[in-house]
């Protein structure tokens, strides 16, 4: 029989100390407690953490669903002629696009997710274009600027996940990309406007030309980046 | 040829039963433990076909959770069932998608059978009788004697009969309602321990010795332990000088002794006790006095049979009645999570001593009552008796053996002798 020195409790002889005060029961005439079976297995039984992402998914859609439903309503009952409507269930059936239906697909897709993102803007973008009679800000503008950042965002998944090097010349292929999509989005916009006179991109791409200039530098010389690191370490 | 029982193919829920669905999360279930380790190692194959056996005579254990538009029922199971191995980590499963979808499961370990059911199914007293019949039916199949029936074997020839799935609740609830209104409690805390993980510890105590020592207080065995838990935990509290909230221990009552009941569901009630350590020192004598005169007061038929008409009330509400069971459920998790265990500080269930049949207890070394973790207190007390010995087991959520230690150390002062085990080593 052995017993705990701090607590005077007798200990089972699978006791190796004492469950109360962690004391160890050093007693030479003991089986080693590992001979002893204790009085429960040494296996742990795990339960699945099993998140129903999709019934989420499903929530949500019905919740727009409704919305929608009730919008398309009052509008029908209060206004001779539908109008607003069409705005917010467009607006609505785009964010349930855009936030919800990754949530049904499996696994990590961004340039799914991102695709899809793309065709939902670019579907409200041709609604809104119907509904204000007017294409021609919707191909000249709405669509070139989606497609220019649609494409910044593929290039950037790319460098960042694919593009198999430090991670500071990642972040200098990351602005780079970045620095091209302004210029473009700034000569859409110019083009849209009148003439093609690059102008504010220029003024906010030479600082990230600048950092993407540094973080190369860094990339190559080892000592500018331990010299850095012991300074701003956290 | 026997008649074959009139078994329904679904089954309302209790009225003690229709929170549980609603307050369990993905990681918390109202599950606890039972078990009886007997003298040679367990035969799988006849403990199954015993299983099987006990199923087919107490049918509303094989029954599966389902949910209508406005109540969860219990719903006729075809599934076979299984043995599962036991783990270091009892009383912590939660249903899962692909399971059988029985709500107990029977563990085999050694010489040891467990059965751990959902508070959904039963109370401690139902559970027990279901683990005494199966034990028994396992013991004849195996041994080949013949076991007497009594309060806890049920007869296997005989018929299950719907008393045994009735809910007590609504047929002895009356239309006197009580105030649920009482003080929140001091809760212990502590270090949590990783997801799924519980500390376990074990005691075995001679009643002899515990007889004894309440003989001693002129009290009970059970108030006894009470006051001498209380005295622990005020000293802990004092230590945490958080003096402001009383400690309240949660004692349920069978409702059985109260009325002619032989349901297997849940029938049980409970009380709070109340301790304030703000007013001052307490010896253990004024603790028993206070615990006695609570117990006193609160086992009073009109005043228990109020707190469960309040619920039964509850239930039958109109309006809560025509609410979905999505918005209901949602609801009650809210209730639950904002006041279920915010009354108490931790709750000590006692079976009592169990007198099993006389030609079974050679076969049954020892029976264990293990409580299942709380979702927000981190202690669970409960005891049992059997032949010599009290076993009370200790289901913590945290770290720290504070309390245990407190209790059982204050045992052994008493010269009470305490053998301890744990699931931790």
């Amino acid at each position: 029989m052995a017993y705990c020195v701090h607590c005077g409790v007798e200990l089972a002889p699978s006791e190796s100390k004492c469950p109360l005060c962690q004391t160890p029961v050093p007693d030479s005439c003991r089986p080693a407690p590992n001979e002893v079976p204790g009085p429960y297995p040494e296996t742990f039984e795990y339960f699945r953490r099993h998140i129903n992402i999709r019934f989420g998914f499903g929530i949500s859609l019905l919740f727009i669903l409704a919305v929608s439903l009730l919008v398309l309503a009052i509008d029908a009952l209060t206004a001779p002629k539908m109008s607003w409507s069409f705005y917010v269930t467009g607006a609505l059936m785009c964010l349930e696009i855009i936030l919800f239906v990754p949530l049904f697909i499996r696994g990590y897709r961004p340039y799914t997710h991102v695709t899809l993102d793309f065709v939902a803007l670019a579907l409200y973008m041709l609604l809104l274009g119907r509904l204000t009679g007017s294409y021609l800000w919707v191909f000249h503008l709405a669509l070139p600027l989606l497609a220019v950042i649609t494409l910044c965002l593929y290039a950037s998944f790319y460098v960042l996940r694919r593009f198999h090097r430090g991670i500071f010349i990642r972040l200098a292929g990351f602005l780079l990309a970045l620095i091209i999509t302004m210029l473009a989005m700034d000569g859409i916009i110019d083009h849209y406007l009148s003439s093609i006179k690059l102008n504010w991109s220029i003024f906010a791409g030479i600082p990230l030309l600048a950092l993407a200039v540094f973080f190369v530098l860094l990339d190559r010389h080892k000592r500018l980046r331990e010299s850095l690191h012991k300074r701003i370490f956290f | 040829m026997p008649k074959k029982p009139q078994v329904p193919s679904w089954v309302k829920l209790d009225n003690a039963a229709k929170i549980y669905p609603a307050a369990k999360s993905r990681t918390w279930s109202a599950v606890f433990r039972l078990s009886m380790t007997l003298s040679k190692p367990i035969d799988l194959a006849i403990l199954r076909t015993a299983l099987k056996q006990t199923l087919r005579r107490i049918p509303i254990f094989s029954y599966k959770l389902s949910t209508g538009l406005f109540w969860a029922y219990l719903d006729k199971n075809e599934q076979e069932i299984t043995l599962y191995p036991d783990t270091s980590n009892p009383c912590v499963w939660t249903q899962q998608r692909g399971d059988d979808r029985f709500l107990f499961r029977v563990r085999v370990y050694g010489q040891r059978v467990a059965l751990e059911t959902s508070h959904v199914l039963s109370d401690g007293h139902g559970a027990m009788r279901f683990l005494a019949t199966l034990v028994a039916c396992y013991l004849q199949m195996k041994e080949g004697i013949s076991i007497s029936k009594n309060a806890y074997v049920l007869d296997l020839k005989q018929n299950p009969g719907p008393a045994e799935w009735q809910d007590d609740f609504v047929k002895n609830a009356r239309k006197a309602v009580r105030s649920r209104k009482e003080e929140a409690a001091y809760h212990i805390k502590g270090s949590p321990l990783p997801p799924g993980t519980v500390g376990l510890i074990c005691a075995q105590i001679p009643i002899d010795a515990l007889k004894e020592a309440a003989k001693g207080h002129r009290c009970t065995v059970n108030t006894f332990l009470a006051a001498v838990l209380f005295e622990a935990l005020l000293a802990i509290q004092k230590r945490d000088r958080q003096l402001s909230l009383p400690i309240k221990l949660s004692i349920p009552v069978n409702l059985r002794k109260y009325y002619r009941s032989q349901t297997l569901r849940n029938f049980a009630s409970y009380f709070n006790v109340p301790i304030w350590a703000k007013y001052g020192e307490y010896t253990l004598e004024d603790i028993i006095r206070q615990i006695k005169a609570h117990t006193e007061l609160e086992t009073l038929e009109p005043l228990i049979n109020a707190r469960m008409s309040t619920n039964v009330a509850a239930e039958n509400n109109p309006i809560l009645r025509l609410v979905p069971l999505f918005i209901k459920n949602a609801m009650l998790k809210m209730m639950y999570n904002l006041t279920g265990e915010r009354y108490f500080t931790l709750s000590m269930s006692n079976l009592g001593l169990i007198d099993l049949p006389a030609d079974m207890q050679p076969h049954v070394k020892r029976i264990d009552f293990v409580p299942g973790p709380s979702k927000q207190n981190k202690l669970s007390i409960s005891v049992v008796g059997y032949q010599k010995h009290l076993t009370i087991n200790f289901v913590r959520q945290i770290e720290e053996t504070e309390v245990e230690k407190e209790f059982l150390t204050r045992l052994v002062k008493l010269r009470i002798p305490v053998l301890i085990e744990s699931n931790r080593r």
